[in-house]
């Protein structure tokens, strides 16, 4: 790999060296040559990559004007034809965080190109792009950029020529949340018996498996009035109509349906399936009121004891579903359930 | 308690005109095999050979066995499950490595498991590289699933059986013998080996000496009663979740502790117990199992494994904080349930506890592609899979057998990046 790739280095006015907080507002514009930190990562690249260019935006322009903004940015780029953009590294700071996570991000979609960036472990910029973005460790201030640009400067040549890149510990860069299987040298069995005894000798392990981290969610307050209250059933049992209309997957959901039960005392077998595959669905597909149970439900309306069952029922499969597409679920459901004017659930599951 | 195991390591087999052991070749005679194992409740019944580096694929792969049986008795092979009520893991049994009994279960299941002798799919499972003696039997009319399943798996363990026989009178090449011995002034950790069965319904069960464990509380064995036979698989229905009686016989677990022992570490002992399903039992589990540790076994470590999906991953996070209680650090293995290339690290286990902060990985689930091969045993169509069966086929590796173990027997783990 004999041909110098050409770089396109994107930072903010600070770093630039234009000014601070009162030239925020200066709009995109490009040097054609290194500047402020893009010297210090061409010395990295050496003779292996050259930084064509350098564009230079206000952190307060780019936040007020994103929208027109990025396509703008993204054609200048373009038209520099680099193999791969360096954005930032923005450290902590959070407008340049994300404006560099919005350019990285869009030059490698629009354009097909690499693009990487560095940021600190507070930078709201991490979230919001970790997972398109290579996004190197650094630390909260430019202090200690020299290890860190190198890092970017290795990861930039190697997205630049194609090469398969090494995990985030290697790289350092942070791990953007998908998986992979690798093969190990040693078995399963033996490795646990190598970390417990690690553990017992106080010597240092590392965990195959981070412990999640959940959320705190405070309950909602309760019914105070339940005779006046429209009741809904929500289910992650998986029960849907008879064909499934709404083609809600049998594991690892991404989607929920929303089915009428208006005017109906009970739900008949004939009517519905199971597409969630992780129980024995024998009794619900004999009696789906044992999932779903609008049958009692009605029998506790009309005897007064709630306002009303609510005229449709939310489903979806609860098998496997990731915390992500949980999260998203229920608060599309709980959206919903508001515009529907529903007071309380029956959240049934399996 | 002693077992001595002793392993004749066969390096071809073939059908021929006798079933014997001439060499290393284990040489089958069909007729008279299937004559021995024959059932009223199986019909069609066939056997056959697929060798490793052949390019053939093994559908519709049910339990997988290593040909065991006891020297001293023969009947008392795999004992409550097909052979009469012994002891199992004391005395002389002998072993043919690098053969299986490979049952393929011919009833609807919800999923259906396969190997591939050759090819890229090869490389993710233990049993392409043995000899697996394929046995491919149907349910007679009027055979429920429950009665297939019985006679299905008493065919193949009696097959396991005959098949070592023909080594009785052959010296072995390998001799093993597994004791724990007492250890006085040892003052090497002690370590518990805890594994949960998962055990809710036929079809979906471990046995114990036959005994199918539904609502067992934790129970004290010896690590010789695990590797000698006294746990069989008889989960047809939730293939991936159940481990193979051939990685039982072969536990990884119990054969690493067993390595190790009196070097550095002290083996204690084995306790099982079955994953509930409701919050209370697997508490009431945990905290039993706990007392057993620490007052009958004196451990200091535990190593906890699971069957089943996610649910048991509750049921070892309880034990983790029981345990912790009484000051015994754990190490968990744990397959990870979300597949490859989509979700976080977030995604693999449902519980939090900071007791729990020694996890091995058994692998993620991940899509694998299988090649292209000349023959196909045991079933000709499989849900899901579109197109011919013997063709290029995308398949989910925890449906091929032998890939992920949850004891342990897994080389793949999964990394994050």
């Amino acid at each position: 790999m004999t041909e110098k790739f050409r770089a396109v280095h994107y930072t903010n006015q600070f770093f630039a060296q234009i000014g601070g907080e009162e030239k925020a507002d200066i709009k995109p514009f490009i040097k054609e040559e290194t500047v402020g930190p893009g010297k210090l990562l061409q010395n990295f690249l050496g003779d292996r990559a050259e930084i064509v260019a350098t564009v230079i935006c206000g952190d307060t322009y780019f936040a007020e004007n994103i929208d027109a903004v990025v396509p703008q940015i993204t054609e200048i780029i373009a038209s520099y034809k680099p193999d791969f953009v360096v954005a930032g590294p923005a450290f902590a700071s959070g407008r340049l965080g994300i404006a560099c996570g919005a350019v990285c991000s869009s030059v490698m979609q629009n354009l097909g190109i690499p693009a990487l960036s560095g940021m600190s472990e507070e930078n709201p910029g991490l979230e919001m792009y970790r997972k398109n973005v290579y996004i190197v460790q650094t630390s909260g201030n430019a202090r200690t950029m020299g290890q860190e640009m190198k890092k970017i400067a290795d990861l930039g040549l190697k997205l630049a020529g194609g090469e398969e890149t090494g995990s985030p510990e290697e790289e350092g860069y942070y791990a953007r949340g998908f998986k992979k299987n690798v093969f190990c040298k040693v078995k399963a069995s033996t490795r646990a018996i190598d970390m417990i005894l690690a553990k017992y000798h106080g010597r240092p392990f590392t965990t195959e498996i981070p412990l999640p981290k959940f959320d705190r969610i405070d309950a909602a307050e309760p019914l105070t009035a339940l005779k006046d209250a429209r009741i809904a059933l929500v289910t992650d049992g998986g029960l849907v109509p008879l064909g499934n209309p709404d083609g809600i997957e049998m594991a690892s959901a991404t989607k929920w349906g929303y089915y009428s039960i208006e005017g109906l005392d009970r739900l008949e077998a004939s009517d519905y399936e199971v597409v969630h595959r992780g129980y024995d669905n024998t009794f619900v597909r004999e009696n789906p009121n044992r999932l779903v149970p609008v049958d009692a439900m009605r029998i506790i309306e009309k005897r007064g004891m709630i306002g009303c069952l609510h005229h449709h029922y939310f489903a979806t499969t609860g098998l496997i579903t990731s915390l992500e597409n949980s999260k998203r679920m229920g608060k599309e459901i709980a959206e919903k359930l508001i515009n529907d004017k529903v007071n309380g659930v029956l959240l049934t599951s399996t | 308690m002693q077992l001595q195991l002793e392993s004749m390591n066969i390096q071809a087999v073939k059908f021929g005109e006798r079933s014997e052991i001439t060499g290393r070749t284990l040489y089958l005679n069909r007729g008279d095999l299937l004559t021995k194992i024959h059932d009223e409740q199986l019909i069609n019944m066939d056997i056959q050979i697929a060798e490793p580096g052949e390019s053939c694929r093994i559908s519709h792969v049910g339990d997988v066995i290593e040909p065991r049986v006891k020297a001293g008795d023969p009947d008392s092979t795999f004992p409550g499950s097909a052979g009469k009520l012994v002891r199992a893991g004391d005395g002389v049994t002998r072993c043919l490595k690098g053969v299986t009994v490979m049952e393929t279960y011919q009833m609807p299941v919800p999923q259906y498991s396969l190997v591939d002798m050759k090819g890229n799919g090869a490389q993710y499972t233990v049993f392409s590289k043995t000899y697996n003696i394929v046995l491919t039997a149907y349910p007679a009319e009027e055979t429920d699933k429950y009665q297939y399943a019985a006679a299905l798996k008493k065919a193949s363990l009696a097959l396991a059986r005959y098949l070592a026989e023909l080594s009785l009178n052959i010296p072995a090449d390998e001799i093993n013998i597994y004791e724990l011995k007492e250890k006085p002034g040892c003052d090497l950790p002690r370590v518990v080996y805890i594994h949960q069965l998962f055990s809710h319904k036929h079809n979906v069960e471990p046995l114990l000496y036959g005994d199918d464990c539904f609502g067992i509380l934790p129970t004290l064995v010896h690590p010789n009663e695990i590797l000698d036979g006294a746990i069989i698989n008889r989960n047809y229905e939730q293939l991936s979740n159940g481990e193979a009686t051939y990685t039982m016989q072969n536990h990884p677990v119990i054969l690493d502790l067993y390595a190790r022992d009196g070097a550095d570490l002290d083996f204690a002992g084995v306790i099982l117990l079955n994953s509930s399903s409701e919050l209370v039992d697997k508490r009431r589990s945990a905290m039993m199992a706990a007392t057993q540790a620490k007052y009958y076994l004196k451990a200091d470590l535990a190593i906890i494994s699971k069957e089943g999906g996610g649910h048991p991953q509750l049921d070892m996070a309880f034990c983790c904080d029981y345990l912790a209680e009484y000051g015994i650090k754990t190490v968990m293995l744990i397959t990870e349930l979300m597949t490859t290339g989509n979700g976080g690290a977030n995604e693999s286990i449902i519980f939090n506890t900071p007791n729990a902060d020694a996890i091995v990985s058994t692998g993620s689930f991940e899509n694998i592609e299988l090649d292209e091969v000349e023959r196909v045993i045991g079933g000709d169509v499989l849900p899901g899979v579109n197109g011919p069966l013997n063709g290029r086929i995308v398949f989910p590796n925890r449906y091929i057998r032998g890939a992920l173990s949850q004891i342990g027997d897994s080389w793949v783990r999964a990394v994050e990046y």
